[in-house]
């Protein structure tokens, strides 16, 4: 466990980490070389110490000038920023007001830097640039040069674009951290006016000729999606630019996965004014569905059921085109991308049990599946019987119930078998099965039983036979309370059963739904919400998501200064 | 988007943290270590679950849990495979997944991470493209003995662990261009109690390791017999080489070029470096198993608390050809206590074959190192049982 370590032994490691980094200060006589891999060594550690818990903030000054000892080593550069991103934010009176001034020293050497490997570095500094911290109003302005700077780069960058993907590598990191800026500090007016060029490069890209490589895809992407970061914090509605779309479609191919998914999801939020659009846009997308990643596969189907919502038709072929993409995905090595598959199954199988009807055969539990995905598997099976499938699937999920290593899978299928007598019209046959499986000796099958009798019985009260089944058991029940009443009622039942009617069973109605399932409305929105968590935890996403501002913002940290709690 | 990404090792250790946007509490990870050790519905978490508004995801490869959480509603797939590819990524840059390569190569990892991941947003994850802006040297890392590699299709049977970089440091003379292409399939059949099989499926995949330097242009040809078709319209052609094969054809993006595939079955591509799956195919026809097993269970005529039970085992693929590593698995009832076993004594001296039953889990394996085709193979096996034998309990 990570836990912190306590306050006596980091005197020592920090002492002689303190003592060893001022050593390195100096040239000493140790060769070029040596010094360099001392160096490494010494802030390998830190970084190890770092990432366990412990706290190495007082080591800021050492390492930044250790680190400007040596200007050309950029894996002494990458490590010191990655601890400076690391206490920037944890520690900012420490290490913020020290920081700032070095990444304003950093900014005025940015501009100066040329070649390859002054690419790379304008790359990092842009990003800790965009690490916005609070601080005081000359910070703050200090800062403003810097991205001020940065906007510059974006602008020669662009112009670059064409001839050298490094530049525009450089455009699209900076373009994030102006995302990240504005999100911290929305207050300095650089990082207002660079969102606006950002965006503007955004749609000159798409705009741009055929010859756009794919690092300016990347980029739009990237201001993609902090455009759609910005708009969920203001929590304007996402009004989707017909044009940018079309763009984005025809050249979906160049993009990496991840961005097609993005993409995807902008157009499953489009709405199409035309049939004839819609059929356009599902031939765009058509073979996004052959892609081994699981994420595209599902955001497509998304758009596909999306679209075609208000044609049931098509809205039918799209299902039946579906079935065989994801039955792949289902079989695959992998159990945890297989889980999220399964998941949008069981939704689809709940809403259209019909398409998966003959091929019950594929959610058959594997051996070693784990136990989620058994679980999963039987749910399905059990929303898919009809009439014309049902006994294989009892059958197969009789054989689960002779799980001995894992009990709750046996109750699992006793479930399953139970939810499907309730389904299924015609079920004498799973009643005699539920009837066997009292017999077997395992006492969790046996309580799982019961359960799904008593259900039953709601359902259609005229069943003696269950009832006196039921009875029997729990007569032979290892609990005191539960043999007493068994034998109470039975008991009653002998001596006359017309008075037993009278006092137990009022005219009860037979219950025809189960008000444990989800209400309509909740179904539709978790629909609506397909390819995300909702249909993982098979609720909206109101009931689980709780969002918390990230990194402390200058407008809270106001708030606080009034007098407002503690943010 | 993704609020910070960890690795854990087995034991709960943090190996690699990085916080992205701040907004989950910095102890996450042990609340995650503690739900996901003792998760109470079965022996292991769900790779997504929530808690207290954040939501865990996670992914075990090679011994450590790599984990990313979440505040938002995003597509679980999304996460999920993109922390698969992360798994990839490190593979190809430090040889192998392990505890011990991460610890060894943790700032090449935190490199990685930084070109991956940016504010949460996943960027380019093409190994390629990572390569400029890597700067570390991988150390590498010898594998550890005897990986059981019989579940995973990912895990293919060259065992090669290099890493991407090294072709890129050493000078011409010293590197070697290498590319290693594997065929990986696994067979699923589920047979019913009568021994009939009531479904068969193989899933295959053509994986390709590459460490050529500067990505020339291949071409990798299949079987011409091969068919690729959206729904068998016709029945199984019979006949030695042709097979009707429902292929579903993923190819990798930007990568494979299959405008020649429907003349003559050629694929050609500028392959990446590292490690990527080439083509995924499904096919539920036009093969048999290679086994056949039947199990028969009689009372033993010495004593009412005994069952005798036979497994024959018949392999059925073509003499020439043999299997190793082959392993039965036989779950018993609840109340057999103990089993002993009988078999073939040449087999068991020779060390080719040997048995063992776990009383936990009422499993008994029976296991081969190499199993020649065309044979058969029978095992006797004595059942103690906690109750006398009784026809009932045969079904069992």
């Amino acid at each position: 466990m990570s836990a912190k370590i306590t306050a006596s032994k980091p005197k020592g490691e920090i002492g002689e980490l303190t003592a060893s980094l001022q050593s390195l200060c100096t040239m000493g006589k140790r060769s070029d070389q040596e010094l360099r891999a001392q160096k490494r060594d010494v802030f390998k550690k830190v970084v190890h110490y770092l990432t366990i818990g412990m706290d190495m903030s007082s080591l800021f000054a050492s390492m930044t000038s250790c680190a400007n000892l040596s200007p050309d080593d950029m894996v002494l550069k990458k490590m010191l920023y990655l601890y400076i991103t690391h206490y920037a934010t944890q520690a900012p009176d420490l290490v913020g007001g020290l920081s700032i001034s070095y990444k304003v020293f950093e900014a005025r050497k940015f501009t100066r830097l040329q070649g390859e490997e002054g690419l790379q570095l304008k790359r990092l500094t842009a990003c800790l640039m965009s690490l916005g911290d609070e601080g005081s109003a000359a910070e703050n302005f200090d800062l403003s040069l810097g991205c001020e700077a940065i906007v510059a780069q974006i602008g020669m960058g662009r112009l670059h674009h064409n001839c050298n993907p490094i530049p525009a590598s450089v455009a699209f990191v900076a373009q994030i951290g102006m995302g990240r800026l504005h999100h911290n500090c929305k207050r300095i007016p650089a990082s207002v006016q660079s969102l606006k060029i950002s965006n503007g490069s955004s749609s000159s890209s798409s705009s741009s000729s055929s010859s756009s490589s794919s690092s300016s895809s990347s980029s739009t992407e990237n201001c993609q999606g902090c455009k759609e970061e910005k708009e969920n914090v203001k929590g304007a509605k996402k009004i989707v630019d017909k044009i940018l779309l079309y763009n984005l479609l025809n050249r979906i191919k160049e993009f990496s996965d991840w961005s097609q998914c993005q993409v995807i999801e902008l157009a499953a939020a489009y709405e199409p004014s035309s049939e004839a659009e819609v059929y356009d846009m599902l031939n765009a997308l058509e073979d996004r569905l052959t892609v081994p990643n699981s994420a595209v596969v599902l955001a497509t189907t998304k758009a596909f059921l999306h679209f075609t919502l208000s044609m049931p038709a098509i809205h039918q072929q799209v299902l039946e085109r579906l079935k065989e993409p994801l039955k792949s995905l289902i079989s695959r090595d992998d159990p945890a991308t297989a889980y999220a598959v399964l998941a949008h199954v069981l939704l689809l199988a709940k809403r259209a049990p019909i398409i998966f009807e003959n091929e019950h055969a594929s959610f058959y539990c594997r051996a070693h599946d784990p136990w989620y995905i058994k679980r999963i598997k039987m749910e399905i099976l059990s929303e898919i019987a009809v009439t014309s499938n049902v006994y294989d699937i009892v059958t197969e999920l009789t054989e689960y119930t002779r799980d001995v290593v894992h009990p709750n899978m046996a109750r699992e299928a006793v479930k399953a078998v139970g939810r499907i007598a309730l389904q299924v019209p015609d079920m004498g046959g799973i009643v005699e099965r539920l009837l066997l499986f009292l017999d077997s000796h395992s006492e969790d099958v046996v309580a799982e039983t019961l359960v799904q009798m008593k259900d039953l019985l709601r359902r259609y009260p005229d069943m003696a036979e269950l009832l006196g089944a039921a009875l029997r058991a729990g007569a032979a029940d290892s609990l005191q309370d539960v043999r007493d009443r068994a034998l109470f009622y039975y008991r009653l039942l002998q001596t006359s059963i017309a008075e037993a009617t009278r006092i137990i069973s009022p005219p009860l109605l037979a219950v025809t739904n189960f008000s444990e399932a989800l209400s309509p409305e909740m179904k539709e929105q978790v629909f609506q919400e397909f390819n995300s968590f909702s249909v993982i935890f098979q609720a909206p996403s109101s009931t689980f998501v709780d969002e918390q501002p990230g990194y402390h913002t200058l407008d809270d940290e106001e708030a606080a200064a009034e007098g407002a709690g503690v943010v | 988007m993704l609020s910070q990404f960890y690795i854990l090792s087995a034991r709960g250790d943090v190996i690699i943290r990085r916080d992205y946007l701040g907004n989950v509490p910095k102890n996450s990870a042990e609340t995650f270590f503690r739900n996901a050790k003792f998760w109470k519905e079965g022996d292991e978490a769900p790779p997504v679950f929530n808690i207290d508004g954040v939501t865990y995801l996670h992914v075990k490869d090679g011994g450590v849990e790599v984990v990313a959480t979440t505040r938002a509603n995003m597509s679980p797939s999304f996460v999920l495979e993109f922390l698969r590819r992360i798994c990839t990524i490190i593979k190809d840059y430090c040889g192998m997944l392990s505890e011990d390569a991460i610890r060894k190569n943790f700032v090449l990892v935190y490199e990685l991470l930084d070109e991956v991941i940016d504010y949460g947003y996943p960027q380019s994850t093409s190994t390629d493209a990572l390569k400029m802006f890597v700067l570390n040297e991988p150390s590498p890392v010898a594998p550890p003995a005897g990986i059981n590699q019989m579940f995973g299709l990912h895990k293919g049977p060259t065992g090669v662990f290099k890493s991407v970089l090294d072709t890129n440091r050493t000078d011409g003379k010293g590197g070697r261009d290498e590319i290693f292409v594997d065929v990986v399939e696994r067979l699923t059949c589920t047979f019913n109690a009568t021994g009939t099989m009531s479904q068969a499926q193989v899933d295959g995949a053509i994986q390709v390791k590459s460490y050529l330097t500067g990505n020339p242009p291949i071409k990798i040809k299949l079987n011409d017999d091969l068919i690729i078709g959206a729904c068998p319209l016709h029945p199984q052609i019979s006949g030695s080489n042709s097979c009707f094969i429902n292929l579903h054809f993923w190819a990798s993006l930007q990568v494979a070029n299959l405008d020649s595939f429907d003349i003559d079955r050629t694929i050609s591509l500028k392959p990446a470096e590292g490690e990527f799956a080439l083509m995924n195919y499904r096919t539920s026809t036009g093969f048999k198993p290679p086994f056949r097993l039947t199990c028969s269970v009689d009372s033993d005529p010495n004593s009412p608390l005994k069952a005798i039970m036979i497994i024959k085992l018949w392999c059925e693929i073509p003499s020439d050809k043999s299997t190793s590593g082959l392993e039965v698995e036989v779950p018993t009832p609840r109340y057999v206590q103990r089993v002993h076993c009988d078999l073939d004594s040449k087999a068991v001296a020779a060390q080719q074959q040997s048995w063992d039953y776990n009383e936990k889990t009422h499993m008994l394996k029976w296991k081969f190192k190499k199993c020649s085709g065309g044979q058969e193979f029978t095992m006797r096996s004595r059942l103690t049982l906690e109750k006398p034998f009784v026809p009932s309990l045969r079904t069992e």
